[in-house]
């Protein structure tokens, strides 16, 4: 394997350069490796193989803040916004809300290594910053928070790694939106990993927004800590990118906690989206719930994998799980697969999947009334999809997802 | 309004219907009659443009336009109206927002002007008071929650707005009770005009009580193999369907 002996040159180079902290990771990557292409958690997204590829060929970007302008959508709206420019946070542009801390992060996310994505490895060993937010107890911020990844790809194939964390003080709120940004056609792999930590009733609302960008490959990584109170609600979006991956890791680490995991994803033609979730209950008393919606057309591709543990002593947990897929090609796939484990015996859980085309008695309905087949069919699948963005909070956000997923539908032929 | 010449239709290559004549004219309205698995539904279903079922030979002349040519949507646009037997739920769809899609659709089918929203919404007051339907539920999702007598209220209600010319009641009396019955029998009476014609499918003579039809046909094993006036219905309700049944039999 070729290209794997030159990554794991590359690794090894970069032993000399990297902070002590990072080696624990160096050398499980080393060891471990990313992963094959018959890997259990990778069987359907060879991520590796485009990592490879793309890693030669990348070139070295010059960072050039005044080359990228805002989405539309975040410019018009009242936020405060910070900058992550090819793998470096802009301290200088970033508008802090009064009253929490947001730094450089250079912490590295692992403690313990073992166990972990070959790719969080990978970001731990190569992220170059990201930013550290950190929200006093019983703070709210009341803005919503912007993090802006931007790519800029224009000059040459770009390979970058950042990391995030936030830590919620007990009894503290904030809403972030994580929106990636991507310029220029060039190729490009960009990983992000987040380390959330909750305090005791502290709430985050995290949005994930990965509606930019072709010919970019994403990994993208959350690890969320709950202690006994906090509510975590994320919402995961996909419209664009060539494939990503997205591992979304909650450890109920505590009772009365609450976690909501909404996610929607569109692939079309040559798209590739994967969606791996963790929720782990380990203490008794929590509830969690989980929906992730997907419209797969044309050639579009993908993946959901579900884990949800409840360890024994989490009794009493309530745990729900659903993956609904419309598929509007023969071309179309989705590979769909929850996967519970429980040891506890006095919990309620349940999870289903779904995939299958628009139902045809609907569409006739709609058309009996005298809705054109194209419409009745965007009807229905606008309804499919506003089961989840029903649930944005931020109007302004709301409204331009809902539109970009109208659009999207309506773009060219159904 | 509506002649059916010999239609035979089918359903994964089954057959269901074997040639059936009918004759509606404007301000007429008709009762289809029958057994059970007799092709009630079916002759609805194919007059409505559900694609599953295939005409095989026949003709339907709706209007003077070969209805069996006209996609589904454009049936609906040309004034054919089908309440469903069994009116399906659609998560995040409410009733008043596909159906102001809708008229506004038909509308422009027909060179007409839009529907601006005031009075759209005031047309809809006027109908919900018909069929004692509540606002609440029309911005509901469709039909999802709704009970039996609802579903089919909305069904009358959605007809109301659509004013069709030829209106095919599928069954609109399985699963109601004589009160809900009586709702959706007065909404349908009164909607009635000397320009439009009903076509009422029932397997019960019951809902004919209330409303009254001018012509009863028994189908049968995918025939017409009777037909006469409302005093046929009572009969039927009387005599059960195996006299007619025998009857075909001997004819045979």
């Amino acid at each position: 394997m070729q290209a794997t002996l030159s990554l794991k040159e590359k690794i090894e180079e970069l032993r000399e350069k990297i902070p002590e902290a990072r080696i624990n990771a160096l050398d499980e990557l080393l060891h471990v490796g990313l992963p094959a292409r018959k890997h259990e958690e990778y069987k359907y997204t060879p991520l590796t193989r485009f990592y490879e590829e793309i890693s030669g060929k990348a070139g070295k970007t010059e960072i050039r803040p005044d080359r990228y302008t805002d989405p539309e959508f975040i410019l018009k709206a009242d936020t405060h916004k910070l900058y992550i420019i090819n793998g470096m946070f802009d301290a200088e542009t970033a508008d802090i809300p009064k009253g929490i801390t947001v730094k450089t992060n250079d912490t590295p996310g692992l403690k313990n290594p073992k166990g972990h994505d070959a790719f969080d490895l990978l970001n731990d060993v190569l992220f170059t910053s990201g930013c550290n937010i950190m929200v006093p107890a019983n703070f709210t911020v009341e803005k919503p928070l912007v993090i802006i990844n931007v790519i800029d790809k224009a000059s040459s194939v770009s390979e970058s790694h950042i990391s995030n964390r936030i830590h919620m003080g007990q009894n503290a709120e904030l809403t972030i939106i994580e929106v990636q940004h991507y310029i220029g056609e060039n190729e490009s792999f960009d990983s992000s990993v987040s380390n959330y930590h909750l305090e005791k009733d502290a709430r985050l609302n995290s949005y994930t927004v990965q509606v930019d960008g072709n010919n970019n490959y994403h990994y993208n990584s959350h690890h969320v800590h709950q202690e006994s109170g906090s509510v975590y609600n994320n919402f995961t979006m996909t419209l664009s990118g060539k494939m990503l991956r997205n591992n979304h890791n909650v450890t109920l680490d505590d009772s009365h906690c609450e976690t909501n995991l909404l996610g929607f994803y569109f692939a079309d033609d040559q798209q590739h989206i994967d969606n791996h979730t963790t929720v782990d209950h380990r203490k008794p008393d929590s509830n969690s719930n989980e929906l992730y919606k997907g419209i797969l057309k044309g050639t579009g591709k993908g993946v959901f994998n579900g884990k949800i543990y409840v360890r024994p002593h989490a009794q009493n947990t309530l745990a729900y799980q659903s993956n609904k897929n419309i598929l509007l090609s023969d071309e179309a796939t989705v590979h769909t697969k929850p996967q519970l484990e429980i040891w506890a015996d006095d919990v309620k859980c349940s999870h289903g999947c779904t995939a299958g085309q628009l139902d045809n008695e609907a569409l006739f309905y709609l058309r009996s009334r005298g809705l054109s087949e194209d419409y009745a069919k965007a009807y229905l699948l606008n309804a499919f999809a506003s089961e989840i963005t029903d649930e944005i909070k931020p109007a302004f956000l709301k409204d331009y997802l809902s539109d970009l997923i109208h659009h999207k539908l309506s773009s060219n032929d159904r | 309004m509506l002649k059916i010449t010999n239609l035979h239709a089918s359903v994964e290559g089954k057959e269901i219907l074997k040639g059936i004549n009918l004759e509606i004219k404007a301000g007429e309205v008709h009762a289809i009659m029958g057994p059970n698995g007799s092709g009630k539904s079916t002759l609805a279903s194919v007059l409505a443009g559900r694609e599953e079922y295939e005409t095989t030979k026949g003709e339907v002349n709706y209007m003077g336009k070969d209805l069996l040519e006209l996609a589904a949507e454009d049936r609906a646009r040309e004034g054919v109206f089908l309440a469903f037997q069994y009116p399906i739920e659609i998560p995040g769809v409410s009733t008043t927002n596909f159906l102001k899609t809708a008229i506004n659709q038909i509308r422009e089918y027909r060179g007409e002007e839009q529907l601006d929203a005031v009075t759209f919404l005031s047309r809809m007051k006027e109908k919900m008071k018909l069929v004692e339907i509540d606002q609440s539920l029309l911005s509901r999702s469709l039909n999802e929650g709704f009970s039996g007598g609802e579903k089919k209220r909305n069904e009358i209600f959605q007809m109301a707005m659509l004013e069709p010319k030829l209106a095919i009641l599928d069954e609109t009396d399985s699963g109601l009770d004589i009160d809900a019955l009586k709702i959706v029998a007065n909404g349908v009476n009164k909607l009635k005009t000397k320009d439009n014609a009903t076509i009422v499918v029932t397997h019960y003579q019951r809902l004919l009580d209330y409303i009254v039809p001018d012509f009863v046909h028994v189908l049968y094993k995918g025939r017409i193999v009777k037909s006469g006036t409302k005093d046929l219905a009572l009969e039927l309700e009387a005599k059960g369907y195996d006299w007619i049944k025998e009857e075909v039999k001997e004819t045979v």
